[in-house]
């Protein structure tokens, strides 16, 4: 590129320059743009900085808050699971799976229970139609305007008998959409846990690297890096485990952001 | 079919294995035992003889296509029919496990009828 420019500029001057003055204005043509690029590309890239840091700091608080939001919005009965029952369930979202799976349970020890009173009663009816009606002699137990008063009765009670066992088999089948719904919330849950261990991550070295660089201009890329590690490890404590964003030190760091 | 034979619900919701362990019940299946993960399935059909495996695709630590893949190289094991019970039902899932060995494949959700229809298809094939 230098050397189609040098011919440009030489023929552009026709002559008028010697080869030493067309070097020097290379040189100065150069330095001139290197200067303006730098600041420009400084510039440029500080000014993205500055942008990718203040969306950074804006994710983070939008999950904050999103937890103060659920946290509220939340069934009571709930958050008092989630808080009191299982203090180390800070994901309110697990805590839905837990309690729709509760919800399911029981459900299903109410069909089970119509399940088992359904086939009591076809049973005992089937016994009863053998009875009067099958078994040897069985007619001559019963009066016949009697049987034919009863019979239809005993089969309309076996239809529905049928219908309601097919209609519990149904409900039970239908109590699926706790593994469905369930199965869903994990993949957001544990999407969540990844958005959030990552902005946490930015949060934290953005945070460290302003806070160090203004305490010390001229500390190393290195030392830096040294200083948001030792930070990561002493957030990542046992007592900060699973608790996602931890609100004081994040507003710690949010607020040097 | 053999309605007594052993058979092994695999899901790591609870809903789901009693959802099918009541469908087995109504078609006069018995004697049916359970296992949350593929891992704690695969120690189960180490222990006594299994007749059926109906198993969920995405599980923690051993997944059902694992747990598929691991039957299919364990020659005491690679004969027990395989049907998978899932939500997974893109394309590219359903070649894999087809590829894998699988004996039928279930999309939930589903009736109790799927449950029956495909058991049936896999015991008269």
């Amino acid at each position: 590129m230098k050397e189609d420019l040098t011919e440009e500029i030489t023929r552009i001057v026709n002559g008028k320059l010697t080869k030493k003055e067309i070097n020097e204005l290379m040189n100065f043509i150069g330095q001139a743009i290197s200067s303006n690029l730098c600041s420009e590309r400084d510039g440029f890239f500080k000014n993205l900085a500055y942008e990718m840091t203040g969306q950074v700091k804006e994710l983070a608080l939008m999950i904050i808050d999103f937890r103060k939001e659920l946290r509220s919005k939340i069934h009571p009965h709930l958050t008092e699971i989630a808080t009191k029952y299982a203090p180390q369930t800070a994901d309110q979202l697990q805590t839905i799976i837990e309690a729709t799976e509760t919800a399911a349970n029981k459900i299903m020890d109410n069909l089970e229970a119509m399940q088992e009173g359904t086939e009591a009663i076809k049973k005992s009816l089937t016994s009863l139609k053998q009875e009067a009606f099958v078994m040897p002699g069985g007619t001559e137990k019963i009066h016949g305007h009697v049987l034919s008063a009863i019979s239809p009765f005993i089969n309309s009670i076996e239809s529905t008998m049928e219908d309601f066992s097919s209609r519990i088999s149904d409900s039970f089948v239908q109590m699926s959409f706790q593994d469905l719904t369930g199965q869903r919330i994990k993949r957001v849950i544990d999407l969540m846990s990844q958005t959030e261990e990552k902005i946490k991550r930015m949060v934290i070295s953005f945070g460290i690297k302003l806070t160090e660089r203004e305490k010390n201009p001229n500390i190393t890329s290195d030392e830096l890096e040294k200083a948001v590690e030792q930070k990561v490890v002493e957030l990542a404590g046992p007592q900060k485990e699973g608790e996602g964003l931890d609100q004081e030190d994040i507003d710690a760091l949010l607020a040097s952001i | 079919m053999d309605l007594n034979m052993k058979v092994l619900i695999v899901d790591d919701f609870a809903t789901m294995r009693r959802i099918l362990k009541n469908i087995l019940r109504q078609i006069g299946f018995t004697n049916i035992s359970e296992a949350d993960n593929g891992r704690n399935a695969l120690k189960e059909l180490k222990k006594d003889d299994y007749g059926l495996v109906l198993c969920d695709w995405n599980m923690p630590e051993v997944s059902g296509i694992d747990l598929l893949k691991s039957m299919k190289s364990d020659d005491s094991l690679k004969g027990i029919p395989f049907i998978m019970v899932t939500a997974e039902a893109q394309k590219e899932n359903i070649i894999e496990a087809v590829k894998a060995g699988v004996s039928s494949y279930i999309v939930k959700p589903f009736t109790a009828e799927t449950v029956g229809e495909k058991l049936n298809k896999v015991f008269t094939s």
